[in-house]
This record gives C-alpha cells, sequence and structure tokens, in this order.
C-alpha cells in the first residue's frame, strides 16, 4: 500500500488538465479560425498571411475587421484606432491575473501576456481553476495550446480556402457558427454566476450592455466594460463605507 | 505602397496594438496590485465582460424584427439550462449550437 505515491501518479499532469480545460475553447478557436483562414484567402491575400496574422495580432474580432478594411485597402490609421479600440478590453484582462503573472523569466510572462486573448482569460479567471492560476506550467501550456489551436485553424481554413474556394463558397454558411462562441460566453457567465453568486455585476453588465448596443454598436464592447467598472467602482465604495 | 506592404504594415501595426494593449495593465502591476479597490474589480470583472461578450456575439441579431431573435434566445436557454443542469460545458455547447442551427434553419 503506497497512497502518496499512488496519488501522485494518477493526478494529471498540469500539461494535460490545461488540454482538457482548453477544449471548450478548441471547439470555439478552431471552427472560427477555419473561417477566418478561408475569408481571409477570398477577400485578402495568400494563406501564410493570414497565417502570419494569426500568429502575431492574434485577436479575432481585430482579425475580421481588418478583413474588411484590409479588402478595401482602407485607412491603416483608422483600422489602427478601431483595433485599440476593441483591443482595450484586454488590458482590463491583466487586471485581474496581476498576481498569477508576477513571476517567472521575462520571455514566458510576455508571451503569457500577449496570449491573454478571451479564450484563456475565461479559463483562467474561472473559479475551478483558482489553484491552478499560479501553476506557471499550467497558464504556459494553456496559452500555447490556445495559441495553436487559432493558428493551425487558419492555416487550414486559407489552404482549403484556396484549393477548393469556388465550391465551398457557397455551399455552407459559417456565420451561423459563430454561435459557438456565443454559447461559449454563456456558459463562462452562468459559471461566474454560480461560483461568486454575486448578481452585482451581471446586472450592471446586462444594462451597461444593452445600452452601449444601441447607442454605439461597433464600439459596444469597450464602451460597456468601462461603464461597467465605473459603475462597479462606485458600487463597491458605497457598499465598502 | 504595392499590396504586399500594405498588408505588412497593417499586420505589423495590429501586432503592435495587441502587444501594447495585453502588456499594458502589468507594466504598472505594482501600483495597481496595492490598491484594494483594482483588486475588488479584478474579481468583478470575469462576470462583467463574459456576459457583455454573449450580448456583442448577438449584436447583429434581428429583435424588433422577425424572427425576433428567437433562435439566438432559445440557442441561450438551451446552454444555461444543460450548464446548470450537467455542468458539461462541451455538451452544452454543442447541444445549444445545434439547436441553434435547427431553429434558424426552421425560422
Amino acid at each position: 500500500m503506497q497512497p502518496q505515491s499512488t496519488v501522485a501518479l494518477t493526478a494529471p499532469s498540469p500539461i494535460r488538465r490545461a488540454f482538457v480545460d482548453s477544449l471548450p475553447v478548441f471547439v470555439s478557436y478552431f471552427s472560427l479560425g477555419i473561417v477566418y483562414g478561408f475569408m481571409f484567402v477570398q477577400m485578402v491575400g495568400p494563406w501564410y498571411l493570414g497565417t502570419l496574422m494569426s500568429t502575431i495580432v492574434y485577436a479575432g474580432a481585430v482579425q475580421f475587421l481588418a478583413l474588411g478594411v484590409f479588402a478595401e485597402h482602407g485607412s491603416l490609421l483608422a483600422m489602427g484606432i478601431a483595433a485599440l479600440f476593441i483591443s482595450m478590453r484586454c488590458s482590463f484582462y491583466g487586471l485581474s491575473l496581476l498576481d498569477s503573472f508576477s513571476h517567472g523569466p521575462l520571455w514566458r510572462r510576455f508571451y503569457m501576456m500577449f496570449g491573454l486573448v478571451d479564450g484563456t482569460y475565461a479559463i483562467l479567471t474561472t473559479k475551478s481553476h483558482e489553484d491552478q492560476r499560479s501553476d506557471s506550467t499550467y497558464a504556459l501550456s494553456l496559452g500555447l495550446l490556445i495559441h495553436s489551436y487559432w493558428i493551425v485553424s487558419t492555416a487550414i481554413g486559407g489552404i482549403a480556402s484556396e484549393s477548393i474556394s469556388a465550391l465551398i463558397g457557397d455551399t455552407i454558411d459559417f456565420n451561423r457558427l459563430e454561435f459557438i462562441l456565443t454559447a461559449f460566453y454563456a456558459v463562462l457567465t452562468f459559471e461566474q454566476y454560480r461560483s461568486g453568486g454575486n448578481l452585482i455585476p451581471i446586472l450592471i453588465a446586462a444594462g451597461t450592455g444593452l445600452i452601449s448596443i444601441q447607442l454605439f454598436p461597433q464600439h459596444m464592447l469597450l464602451v460597456a466594460i468601462c461603464t461597467s467598472a465605473a459603475l462597479l467602482t462606485i458600487w463597491n465604495r458605497r457598499t465598502q463605507s | 505602397m504595392t499590396p504586399t506592404v500594405y498588408n505588412v504594415i497593417g499586420i505589423g501595426l495590429l501586432c503592435a496594438v495587441s502587444i501594447a494593449t495585453r502588456t499594458l495593465p502589468f507594466l504598472f502591476a505594482e501600483q495597481l496590485r496595492s490598491h484594494e479597490g483594482i483588486k475588488r474589480l479584478g474579481g468583478q470583472l470575469p462576470a462583467v465582460i463574459m456576459l457583455l461578450l454573449v450580448m456583442f456575439t448577438l449584436r447583429d441579431a434581428p429583435v424588433v424584427t422577425y424572427p425576433y431573435a428567437v433562435p439566438e434566445a432559445v440557442g441561450l436557454l438551451t446552454v444555461i439550462a444543460l450548464q446548470w443542469r450537467f455542468s458539461n460545458t462541451i455538451l452544452s455547447i454543442s447541444v445549444a449550437t445545434l439547436v441553434y442551427l435547427i431553429v434558424s434553419t426552421l425560422v
């Protein structure tokens, strides 16, 4: 009988856990990445440029926005400003993970910060993974896995698009698969509520979200996040004193 | 500017935006970490952002005209009910997406 070593042997490794936890993101990012790679070839250029973009820009919403600008040879400055508005929410992501990313070699910290996209953030901040958040092997594997899903699927979509573009272009409506992302975020909202039990952030988000969708449909995310953060700060101050 | 140069400059610009927006809060980590209000906010923001992402992905759904966002609503109800009952993320997402696709094809 050696219960200690048995536990050690059967406990899943951080890499394995990261893989299992990343599966929902795999489903959504991989299908969306294929769509992106496909559309990039249809609208902009060769598949490897799209794949390069998924590697070093690595921002779904920004990349889809860029498709339209690149295709029309629109203003790069305007695109940069719009991208800044869309990406600024990632600055808020860092606020939840300041402690987790505060140690380790610089390259690893930098890569993990760069890899802090919606999917990574969502998994790292899910309460059930709290003890794993500071596990740097876990966090790094998660970042690398999710990044690679996005890169590989873009390449697959792009190559497929170049070889069979005419055939597939008219027969499949890829846009509707975006609901996978919606469902994924809905699950995470529900899990955040279930683990925290605090309805106030959810109510504030619902209110600011509905209003900013009406007023600023293009920039609703940034506007609603800023407004929610401000309202929550006020709420926290009032309930504290 | 040739199309390739234009594309490469554009991609480089967006890369810079990604790096800047993601590393920025960590540059000020020391000041931010010691701030009690920021800490509390950091704990509450995930729920806010996740719900806003749900709404963001649904922003083009027609609410006041036919089909009144019925497929989206049915899909969302399905995903929440399944997650509440079974806590299996993959199951919830795949079934709900299937339901969404079926309903949006029917209406």
